[in-house]
């Protein structure tokens, strides 16, 4: 039926097309990602202009946003076809052709809080996520070609394509961004995440301006998929035509200049520039002066209660209609107090909302879905929180609980899974140990280690350790007859619901171990992790299989692709070869050997297969990482003014978050 | 027993002149209807304060797992079909509502739990010393919730009761505190004068200049984080004092020098009095009931702002329960709208700032027995 719908399609658009209209563009005629109208598109809802042309058979006539009329008629601004690269990407929207105008809403807690959606609004990459197969499809770059050992990726830019200031973005930025910024040892002292693949950083060849050749020590096949999603928030370009003069390398005058603009040197005044989280630049008035690629570009300065985007005319997609995208005028967001969202949620003043929303408001949320006039959704989530012991504490005192695996296990079994997920999860999520997610190599009997609710054994483990005294209120004290107290400080970023510390915290109170609790912020906690002095860290965030492949350090030493989870000292002694920090113990050493070598391995095969396992096993068999909670579902709201926003596949930090959901084709209704 | 006999006399003399100045203020207070209301509540606070263990039915950490973020129950002796019976509570489940996966209470009016009185439950510590299992009400089986429970299942009746002995103490603790401090200081700056006296108001001017919001903050920021919640209670108590000696310290200090050239004062001075006994026996007698009435507006002072430090997360913490800490819980919109019973207590804050005020209102009209 549905070939033969396409073929009448294509019959009605060939009578349209002989009959001398403009092609399949005309109002209500264009195709969308729901009804194709017979294109063929190559990926998910999107083809390049020569493809769709080729298709429809006649040319496709772009238009702008009448945002830009002022400015175009008064010349400070070239006319579409000007702005557009030759390269254009057609994008089918989801359902409709959308209308221009109109003003995104949304809310974070503060600048650089985690809490922020508007970046995955605008943010673009070399290329994308799909989410409704996972598979990879093209964004900025237009196409790339692998060596056969995918050792070597070979992209080509689109030709024309240009800075929201008007300058062309060629190959010249990619390079400068590899060597001059992240292979730049005083901008970068240490690489990040899959661009050291194989312990050694990507090199970078220009072959002319729209190609160039990244190259890694070791075959990366999931170097594609890290951009797409965890690497998605760092681009791996930047405006080197502004950035140059502030670059010593660049411009003699460089350090001076910075310090006769009361910066410390030329890195200080060149940071404010360039971040390679983009929206720590936005942060400062700076954030105006540096181009992006993106689809949306800082309007003004951001300030304590307001951050603010307006359409970049240079936007290199256009809609199967020829309109030049963003629909959307302007990205609005407030910084409010987490309590004051969902009161602003359900008034219906805020358009789309999801990260670090407390699950325990999703009654709230769905009660109030008509007088919003929204749609709430449990999303397909992450993790629940996570609990990392510090093994390398500082503090001495307490490396003999911390750093024992009877006491993290025992720490494991006495929490009370169910209960907690009933109580702080609206009971919608499972019991899972902490575990990579969708991996064919872990099994059941891995995902229930140690998750039986057995205070118990949890009791009997403690006595084993030597823990069996206790003090005047009844806690255990340690082995040498001090008082033992976890102290926990958290970040509600992390915790996901208020009340789960308190929980945790009488869970272990009735095994006889005293918690002090305190919230801090994400920042303090940061911190501490780095100097070796947080107790419990929660920032680990569920690795997917590609995450696991592209950055193997989220599952060893130090158990985090950006800080340090747990065992600074030894991630240092690591990294530093033995120079610094302290010397890991034999099964760490081995844990690292295993995910090295299986970030190297071809998925699917019988090694990466055997490797997974074996890692898996390793973080099991040492309780690195005690779950309480997986797959704890996310809560979507979207607005119901707008159209063409897809349904929510996967809503996860190391999916990319909304980033996967085309929030350029977005539109109001 | 005075008055009563000289009525008999042949010249009926009114009772009111024979009596001391106390009686006199208890006869004046004790016409002020308010402030006698006011010391009732009072009282009821400070039993409560003393035996919380006794008077609630489960203790302030206790999770009843089955009833959680559960409405109040109430105690009822007619049933549906008006019935009287001894006290009893229905049976209620917990489910969630299919949609919006709210949770909701079911009313089993078939199940009547019977509310009994004197039960054994729970252990506990009586007054710290002796270990005891009698409380005044309870049930055989479901919880009785006076005020509901909170999302863990924690009845809030129980933490409200235990956390009125914590912020009752620390009125109390806190307000002694700034009377011995400001009674010390301001007699000091009254009695000495001078240069003294200067430094002692500017320092008085000074604390007093500082806002109290960010002062509290910074204070409560600087408490070690290592500190269990004993100690943060304590020194919270103390902080709250430092801050509240102020008043007292000035009224002490001005009623001293106006004292100090009264006839009586000079003539106990030139017998030879020490200064301190010039104080104590003579001075402060003079204008104890102005200090009281002071003491009686500074203890709601100290109450709220507690109060208010707990509520902002930088007071008392967990498991430590005041009502500061109560109220912390239930500042998002879900507890609001889906909890309100998490703001009750709220109520009991607002009755004990009241009732203080109300009875310091009494004992400021009865502080003067001679006006009327």
């Amino acid at each position: 039926m549905g070939k033969i719908r396409n073929k009448l399609t294509l019959y009605v658009l060939a009578g349209l097309l002989s009959a001398g209209v403009t092609g399949a563009q005309a109002e209500g005629q264009s195709a969308t990602a729901n009804d194709t109208l017979g294109i063929n598109v190559t990926h998910a809802n999107q083809i390049e202009l020569r493809d769709f042309e080729a298709q429809t058979g006649s040319k496709l006539i772009v238009r702008g946003n009448p945002l830009f009329a002022k400015r175009e008629a008064s010349g400070s601004l070239p006319s579409v076809t000007e702005r557009l690269p030759e390269d254009i990407l057609v994008v089918l929207p989801i359902e409709r052709i959308g209308t221009y105008g109109g003003t995104l809403r949304g809310a974070a807690g503060a600048l650089e809080s985690g809490t922020s959606e508007i970046l995955s609004w605008r943010q673009v990459n070399l290329v994308r996520l799909d989410p409704t197969d996972n598979s990879i499809v093209p964004d900025v770059a237009k196409s790339w070609a692998w060596n056969d050992d995918k050792t070597e990726i070979t992209f080509t830019l689109r030709k024309g394509h240009k800075w929201s200031d008007g300058n062309d973005f060629t190959s010249d930025d990619v390079v400068f961004w590899v060597n001059d910024i992240m292979r730049n040892k005083e901008l970068t002292p240490a690489v990040w995440g899959n661009w050291s693949h194989g312990e050694a950083t990507v090199q970078v060849t220009k072959i002319d301006d729209q190609n160039f050749t990244f190259k890694f020590a070791k075959p990366n096949p999931v170097f594609l998929h890290y951009i797409a999603t965890s690497g998605s928030y760092f681009t791996p370009w930047a405006a080197s035509h502004v950035l140059k003069q502030y670059h010593a390398d660049y411009s003699d005058g460089a350090n001076a200049a910075a310090v006769k603009a009361g910066y410390e040197d030329w890195k200080d005044l060149f940071k404010r520039y360039y971040h390679k989280w983009k929206d720590a630049v936005t942060a400062t008035e700076k954030g105006l002066d540096v181009p992006t690629l993106e689809s949306h570009v800082l309007a003004s300065a951001t300030d304590g209660q307001t951050r603010n985007f307006i359409a970049n005319p240079y936007y290199f997609k256009v809609d199967s209609s020829g309109q030049q995208l963003p629909y959307i005028d302007k990205h609005n967001e407030r910084f409010l107090e987490n309590q004051i969202w969902a009161l602003e949620v359900i008034s219906g003043n805020i358009d789309q909302k999801s990260q670090n929303v407390n699950l325990a408001d999703y009654p709230l949320f769905k009660e109030n879905e008509v007088r919003g006039d929204y749609t709430v959704s449990l999303d397909k989530g992450q993790i629940g929180p996570v609990l990392v012991f510090n093994y390398t504490i500082s503090d001495e005192s307490k490396q003999f609980a911390y750093n024992s695996v009877k006491f993290r296990n025992a720490m494991s079994v006495a929490i009370n899974r169910p209960e907690l997920v009933e109580e702080l999860f609206l009971g919608l999520a499972n019991t899972d140990q902490a575990m990579p997610a969708g991996v064919k190599f872990s099994t059941d009997a891995q995902r229930a280690h140690m998750t039986g609710f057995n205070p118990d054994l949890a009791n009997r483990m403690l006595d084993e350790l030597g823990m069996t005294r206790r003090d005047a209120d009844g806690f255990r004290m340690s082995p040498s007859g001090d008082d033992f107290k976890i102290f926990w400080e958290y970040s509600l970023q992390f915790t996901r619901s208020p009340e789960f510390p308190l929980l945790i915290a009488e869970y272990w109170r009735a095994v006889g171990i005293d918690v002090l609790l305190k919230e801090v912020t994400t920042e303090l906690l940061r911190e501490k992790e780095s100097l070796n002095t947080l107790e419990i860290s929660m920032e680990w965030d569920l690795p997917f299989a590609w995450n696991l492949l592209a950055e193997p350090s989220i599952y060893s030493a130090p158990w985090s692709a950006s800080g340090v989870v747990t065992g600074a000292p030894w991630a240092n002694y690591m990294n530093s070869n033995g120079a610094e920090g302290v010397e890991p113990p034999a099964w760490v050493v081995k844990l690292r050997e295993v995910a090295m070598a299986f970030s190297g391995s071809q998925p699917g095969t019988d090694e990466y297969l055997d490797l997974g396992s074996k890692l898996i096993g390793l973080n099991l068999d040492n309780m690195v990482i005690i779950g309480t909670a997986g797959a704890v579902p996310q809560i979507n709201v979207i607005s119901n003014k707008l159209a063409n926003v897809p349904s929510w596949h996967l809503n996860a930090y190391r999916a990319g978050m909304a980033n996967s959901q085309q929030a350029d084709q977005w539109s109001f209704k | 027993m005075v008055s009563s006999q000289t009525t008999i006399g042949i010249n009926p003399v009114n009772r009111l002149d024979l009596a001391t100045s106390r009686q006199l203020m208890w006869y004046k207070f004790r016409r002020h209807r308010l402030a006698m209301t006011g010391s009732i509540i009072i009282l009821l606070f400070a039993i409560i304060s003393i035996f919380p263990e006794f008077l609630t039915p489960t203790g302030p950490q206790i999770r009843d797992t089955k009833y959680t973020s559960g409405p109040p129950t109430f105690v009822h002796i007619l049933d549906e079909t008006y019935t009287p019976h001894l006290p009893f509570i229905y049976g209620r489940t917990i489910t969630r509502h299919p949609v919006t996966l709210r949770k909701i209470s079911r009313v089993d009016v078939s199940v009547r739990i019977p509310v009994r009185f004197l039960v054994r439950g729970h252990k506990y510590k009586f007054l710290g010393f002796f270990s005891a299992d009698l409380h005044l009400f309870g049930t055989d089986s479901a919880q009785v919730h006076l005020f509901g429970t909170d999302k863990l299942g924690r009845d809030i009746f129980t933490r409200t009761i235990y956390a009125t002995r914590v912020s009752i103490s620390i009125g109390v603790i806190g307000v002694l505190a700034a009377f011995i401090i400001g009674l010390a200081v301001g007699g000091l700056a009254g009695l000495r004068g001078g240069i003294v006296d200067s430094v002692i108001m500017r320092l008085i001017e000074l604390i007093r200049s500082i806002p109290s919001l960010p002062l509290w903050l910074g204070l409560a920021a600087a408490l070690p984080r290592e500190w269990s919640a004993l100690q943060v209670y304590v020194v919270v108590t103390l902080i709250l004092a430092a801050l509240g000696w102020t008043t007292l310290a000035r009224r002490v200090r001005s009623k001293l020098l106006t004292l100090r050239n009264e006839d009586f004062v000079q003539a106990a001075r030139l017998a030879g009095c020490s200064d301190t006994r010039l104080v104590y026996k003579h001075m402060l007698p003079a204008f104890m009931s102005y200090l009281i009435v002071d003491l009686t507006v500074a203890f709601p002072y100290i109450l709220l702002a507690e109060t208010t430090l707990s509520f902002l997360g930088l007071g008392m913490r967990e498991p430590m329960v005041s009502w500061g800490v109560l109220l912390f819980s239930a500042q998002n919109v879900t507890a609001l709208a889906h909890t309100p019973w998490l703001l009750i207590p709220g109520a009991f804050i607002i009755l004990i700032v009241i009732a203080f005020n109300f009875f310091g209102d009494g004992l400021r009209d009865a502080a003067d027995p001679y006006s009327n």
